[in-house]
């Protein structure tokens, strides 16, 4: 098993690193097509800048180290290398033209890439998290003979069988249940609407009934009623006081029908869960109201009274609250004001402003328009240290700066250092004995 | 063995890698550099002695000038009696060209130098590792003649 692993942690090692190489390589692919495309790009809009001049001013270079000055002539005539040593002439759209197929084309590597760097990735995360890991490495094996196939095959068919008999069964129970839990619910439901109905039935009787003495007025009354606007009724006072009479006996008969009624409703909420409830209410409220506008004028000044006084109390309630209400009284102090003080002294809090948060400029500091108290100081310690260097630097003679490479670091101090740390890491990271040969060898 | 000579043996190892052989790699890039400097100067040289000879300077030339990735633009020089020299940390002088001849013998003559005492350093560091790595053979008991 130990070399089992072993081999597996050095193949994912092996892996891991192919992995890592392909990444990079991808990197430095990328880098050098991105850069072919921006200089492709580069190159279309100066050819566009070209274009439009007869000749460009420019500085000719000569080998690296030298320029001269000149002009571009020709401009609409530009000599592209088609690699390997091979030129064309082609007129200035031209070069752009094919700028623009090499941009498409290092577009479409581009694309590639990072499909390629997409796979790359996804493999390494792959063997990071181990997805193969439980698979990797292991055979599934299962020990069977043909004699015991033939025997699991006979008592797999046996409970098979089993199992569809107990299925059916446990199936059957249900629908049964089913079907009596069903039966019974709807009986309930039938029992229920029925009782209702008769219910229903029965209070419309009962109102014929009461409704049925002088049917005229009573029409008039329910109309009113309907119509119930208050002004409706003012207007139609004067015509009822004619009737008040027959009203009150009305009345009394309204009241004991109002009593019912409201029986009715008590016994009318039992059900308040079934449809057809809320008609009946309805028609109790009609009721109410057919008894309440007997007295308009009286139910008016109640309720303008009632309006009266909760306005009053909540005039009251205002009132309290504004006492409870906590109020700070003060004066300004007789202290002169103090806008500006002069020097450095601070009186004020804006002084503190003036003196100490001054504007900062975003712009680069240049020894021009340096502070005048700051800038001597640092100019002249500047300069100091430019002369320390140059005294440093012409002691040791010209041929050393000039010829000899300056040195930046002792390197004496640089070894000491290094076999310090050499020392403290020295019993982790022995040499080998190949390559301590090999050195001895060199 | 002895781990005081053990505990030698390993500085040695380390300060030949770890010092030694990143200077001479340093001092190699360094004298590349240098190396390629120098061709780029004599190559000037000598373009600009050929101009001389051929009276380009004053009639003036024609050219190709790279506009970048290989595209050409022809151009013309017509007074080439001037040159801008790259006199160091991106700086160009404009000089007439007898001037740029003159200084381009200074700058070969120094880089000739500096080339010379790289040279020096690296057969230096070179004996150095190579003292060490008698002194290692010694401290490690082997017998000189192998």
């Amino acid at each position: 098993m130990n070399s089992e692993d072993d081999t597996q942690k050095v193949q994912r090692l092996l892996l891991d690193k192919a992995l890592t190489k392909g990444i990079q390589q991808n990197e430095k692919q990328c880098k050098i097509w991105t850069d072919y495309k921006k200089g492709h790009q580069n190159v279309a809009e100066t050819l566009q800048i070209f274009q439009k001049d007869l000749y460009v001013n420019c500085m000719v270079p000569i080998g690296k180290r030298a320029l001269m000055k000149g002009k571009l002539i020709h401009t609409n005539e530009i000599l592209a290398c088609l690699g390997d040593g091979y030129f064309a002439k082609y007129s200035a759209s031209g070069a752009a033209a094919l700028c623009e197929r090499r941009i498409q084309r290092a577009d479409e590597m581009l694309k590639k890439l990072s499909a390629e760097r997409d796979l790359y990735e996804t493999k390494m995360m792959m063997i990071k998290n181990n997805v193969f890991e439980d698979y990797v490495g292991r055979e599934i094996v299962e020990h069977w003979n043909e004699d015991q196939i033939v025997e699991w095959k006979k008592k797999h068919r046996e409970r098979e069988r089993e199992y569809h008999q107990k299925l059916a069964k446990v199936r059957q129970e249900k629908n049964k249940k089913i079907e009596t839990e069903d039966l019974f619910n709807r009986l309930d439901q039938l029992e229920i609407e029925e009782e209702l109905a008769d219910e229903f039935n029965r209070l419309e009787d009962e109102k014929y009934e009461l409704f049925n003495e002088d049917e005229l007025e009573e029409g008039e009354c329910y109309y009113e009623s309907e119509n119930s606007s208050e002004s409706e009724e003012e207007e139609k006072e004067k015509d009822k006081n004619e009737e008040k009479g027959k009203e009150k006996e009305k009345k009394e008969e309204k009241g004991k029908e109002k009593e019912k009624e409201e029986e009715k409703g008590d016994s009318k909420e039992d059900y308040k869960e079934v449809p057809g409830i809320n008609q009946l209410k309805v028609e109790t409220h009609k009721v109410k109201k057919l008894v309440s506008f007997a007295e308009p004028e009286d139910l008016l000044k109640k309720e303008k009274e009632n309006l009266i006084k909760e306005k009053e109390k909540s005039s009251k309630k205002v009132v309290d609250s504004e006492e409870d209400i906590l109020r700070i009284e003060f004066n300004h102090s007789e202290n002169k004001l103090v806008t500006k003080s002069d020097g450095n002294s601070i009186e004020t809090p804006a002084d503190i402003y003036r003196l100490f948060s001054k504007p900062k400029s975003i712009l680069k500091r240049s020894p021009n328009d340096l502070n005048p108290e700051q800038a001597p100081i640092e100019y002249s310690t500047e300069e100091g240290e430019d002369d320390d260097d140059d005294e440093n630097a012409v002691k040791p003679s010209a041929y050393e700066t000039v010829v000899k490479d300056i040195k930046e670091k002792n390197t004496v101090e640089v070894i000491k250092e290094v076999l310090e740390k050499k020392e403290e890491s020295k019993d982790t990271r022995p040499i080998s004995k190949f390559k301590r040969d090999r050195q001895l060898r060199l | 063995m002895n781990p005081d000579i053990q505990r030698k043996i390993l500085e040695f190892e380390t300060f030949v890698n770890d010092v030694l052989k990143e200077d001479l790699a340093q001092l190699e890039q360094k004298l590349n550099v240098k190396n390629a400097d120098i061709a780029e100067f004599l190559e000037l040289k000598a373009t600009i002695t050929t101009f001389k000879n051929n009276g380009l300077d004053k009639n003036g030339f024609k050219t190709q000038v790279d506009i970048g990735q290989n595209f050409f633009i022809e151009a013309q020089v017509s007074d080439a009696s001037t040159i801008l020299l790259d006199i160091g940390l991106g700086h160009y002088l404009e000089l007439s060209i007898d001037d740029a001849v003159a200084v381009i013998n200074v700058r070969v003559k120094l880089l000739e130098q500096q080339i010379k005492h790289f040279r020096k350093e690296i057969a230096r560091t070179n004996a150095h590792i190579k003292l060490i790595l008698l002194g290692i053979r010694e401290l490690q008991g082997f017998d000189d003649k192998m």
